[in-house]
């Protein structure tokens, strides 16, 4: 696997080489430490590499390769390539503080009256910022929980995307993706390793634990989706569906009195989502709901195998409020209905979450402060980041955050209370 | 990831980018056919309506170097390609960021309605998030980009709009490379609207020979005066009047801004498809 990836950004390479290339990049070094106790966590320098340029005549590749170096190696210990990627994904190279890969190449083609990006690459579906409802066609890294910023957390996939205009304010969105890689989940000796009872499965009794390989899907079963945009009388409509694998695996309990079998595979979803959003005056609203006809929850027991499965109805309500000079507010709604529920489930029938982001820019715009906190109802946790960033020169940016959680810790955000951390970081652009 | 789409972005800063486009692309152009007559009473009011006479061409193409100097002397530059074209009376401009790397990819796409009480559509194309983000277009008075334009400096492409202001038309005077100007002073027409725009008086001086506005001082809400607007390197290109460098210098924070544009281009045609929200994400 590893060799036909480097084959693969090989043969990228010579395609960059031969065709006209415009380089640019960023090398960004981050230090976090914990609180309690106090211990480095994270100090890593990460080189983004982006080559653009045309092929043919009408043809444009992007070409983006990541090398990351961690010299504290806390977040992500285990190094070993995770079951989770297809054959044609996954890191280039990998030891104990490094790891190079294939962030995105793709090529832009407009042709047969639709526009294609074919290769690998991120879609983005949805209105919200950081709640997944419908912003779930690419995978996700959650070494550094979902602290990491999308770009370097969302796993980009191998596949087709095709957009159609059918007027000037309409168009049809078609993916197609071969690549069935899913989440890759922090280590079980990482920092943010998932622990909360919602989210990891439990051990129910005293037999020893057996667990069974990952069971993958079979590599034909591709993953599709359609969208289509309307823009109309101010409102940005959209529709969507998608035929998918969950990106976290299922886990599967069973018990004898000999032992507890874990067997795990990805299930299979079809979601249906409508996003609308529009300006009025100072106020942007953002709304968007889900519909999921397959969703598997873990359960307090063994009966049905530890898993209850139903449908799912999520939404989101966003309100950014942009009347104050050079400030924003935004506040999100976000609530989950599992139209099925069982008793024995571990998550509950409805869920609530709220986030609420403050940020303001000074300096004309060269200083910028901001405050996110998001909360989660149900378990009373959450986190706060308070953040301020400095742009010392047009290439240099300096940023000094925290990441703190509270709460309940069989919440998914108090699982981490114990991890809270400062950041200081700086980013050079060339 | 939460954390992230609030860190890198975010909309209210950049919303105006592309107006920037109609500030640049839109550039003034005057008919000249209609100079005035040499009578000292000029009115004021026909000279604004010569001013917003000016043709702009159906649709340009630019390239834009943004460089905002603060009082200690420390430069910023920023490069974007720039896209205008009308739909009837509708104005479709877009905007993309191609330096420096830190927001090389932002795009920023308008529509300006002609209608004064429809608020313009206006959507932010976050490269970090590779989401297209709807904003808000309504706080005209704002800084944008961390420049010396307003969200309505940009918005107008240097003309003003008529209904905020009264006019009256001050003098006739010589400029310093012995040009004639007219020299008008324009009130805003209510508090309000002065608080909205954030100028209670502005002075124009409009070149007569091609009805380009080319220097505006402005005073704040409170009497103060607040800037100085001036455009240069004047031409025409494709047959319309085009200016090539803006500067504004604001006298209370001693910040600068100074706008070039290059390589405008009026008669190459330009794709309908580039003013589409889904088009944000190819980038320029």
């Amino acid at each position: 696997m590893k060799v036909r990836g480097t084959v693969l950004a090989l043969l990228c390479c010579v395609s960059v080489a031969a065709f006209s290339v415009e380089w640019s990049g960023t090398v960004q070094g981050e230090y976090a430490a914990t609180s309690s106790p106090y211990q480095t966590q994270k100090l890593q320098t990460l080189l983004t590499l982006e080559a653009r340029g045309t092929v043919l005549e009408d043809a444009r590749y992007t070409f983006i390769p990541k090398v990351y170096v961690d010299a504290q190696d806390e977040l992500d210990p285990d190094h070993s390539r995770p079951d989770s990627y297809s054959h044609i994904n996954g890191t280039l190279y990998t030891d104990q503080h490094s790891r190079v890969e294939l962030s995105e190449a793709y090529v832009d083609v407009d042709m047969l009256g639709a526009y294609w990006r074919i290769g690998k690459q991120q879609v983005v579906w949805g209105q919200a910022d950081g709640i997944k409802v419908l912003d779930v066609v690419n995978p996700q890294k959650f070494s550094e929980f979902i602290l990491d910023v999308p770009e370097d957390s969302r796993i980009p996939l191998w596949m087709f995307n095709a957009e159609i205009p059918l007027s000037m304010d309409m168009s049809l969105q078609a993916i197609v993706i071969p690549d069935l890689s899913f989440h890759e989940t922090a280590d079980r000796d990482g920092s943010y390793a998932i622990t909360s009872p919602e989210l990891a499965p439990q051990i129910i009794g005293n037999q020893p634990v057996v667990v069974a390989p990952l069971e993958r899907p079979p590599s034909e079963r591709w993953e599709y989706g359609l969208r289509w945009s309307l823009f109309v009388a101010g409102w940005d409509v959209r529709a969507n569906y998608l035929n998918h694998y969950h990106d976290r695996e299922v886990y599967y309990r069973s018990a004898d009195t000999e032992r507890l079998l874990m067997a795990a595979r990805y299930e299979r979803n079809d979601l249906f989502g409508i996003t609308a959003s529009n300006a009025f005056g100072d106020v942007t609203l953002r709304t968007e709901v889900g519909y999921s006809s397959d969703t598997f929850h873990l359960t307090q027991n063994l009966a049905n195998n530890g898993i209850r499965q139903s449908e799912e109805l999520s939404s989101v309500i966003g309100l950014d409020y942009q009347g104050f000079s050079n400030t924003l507010l935004s506040y999100q709604w976000f609530q989950s209905r599992l139209l099925s529920y069982h008793p024995a489930m571990v998550r509950r029938k409805q869920t609530h979450r709220h986030s609420l982001l403050v940020r303001r820019d000074f300096l004309n715009d060269t200083l910028k402060a901001e405050l996110f906190v998001l909360h989660n109802h149900d378990y009373d946790d959450g986190m706060v980041q308070p953040r301020v960033a400095y742009q010392l020169e047009d290439n240099i940016e300096l940023w000094l955050a925290m990441d703190l959680f509270y709460g309940d810790q069989a919440g998914p955000f108090g699982q981490f209370d114990t991890q809270d951390r400062a950041v200081v970081g700086v980013r050079y652009g060339f | 990831m939460k954390k992230t789409s609030l860190r890198k972005n975010l909309c209210v800063v950049k919303r105006a980018l592309v107006l920037i486009s109609a500030f640049g692309l839109s550039l003034h152009v005057v008919a000249e056919e209609s100079k005035p007559s040499n009578s000292k009473a000029v009115d004021a009011d026909t000279l604004v309506k010569r001013v917003m006479a000016v043709p702009e061409g159906e649709h340009s193409t630019s390239r834009l170097i943004m460089k905002m100097v603060d009082r200690r002397g420390k430069e910023r530059v920023r490069h974007t390609v720039n896209y205008r074209k009308y739909f009837g009376e509708e104005k479709r401009t877009v905007l993309f960021y191609t330096e420096p790397a830190n927001v090389k990819g932002t795009g920023f796409l308008t529509y300006d309605y002609p209608k004064s009480d429809v608020d313009d559509d206006q959507w932010l194309y976050l490269p970090a998030l590779r989401k297209v983000r709807r904003i808000s277009a309504s706080d005209r008075g704002d800084y944008f980009l961390g420049t010396d334009f307003t969200y309505e400096d940009i918005k107008q492409s240097g003309k003003i709009d008529p209904r905020d202001y009264n006019f009256i038309f001050l003098s006739e005077e010589t400029g310093s490379q012995g040009e004639k100007r007219y020299v008008l002073e324009a009130q805003a027409v209510t508090d309000e609207v002065a608080k909205e725009l954030g100028y209670q008086k502005i002075v124009l001086r409009v070149n007569p020979d091609n009805w380009v506005i080319t220097q505006i001082d402005y005073w704040d809400t409170k009497g103060k005066k607040l800037k100085t607007y001036t455009a240069s390197d004047i031409e025409k290109i494709d047959g319309i009047w085009t200016r090539q460098t803006m500067e504004v210098n604001n006298h209370i924070s001693g910040h600068y801004t100074h706008f070039s544009f290059k390589d405008v281009d009026y008669k190459t045609p330009v794709n309908d498809r580039k003013f589409s929200v889904h088009a944000l994400n190819r980038g320029p």
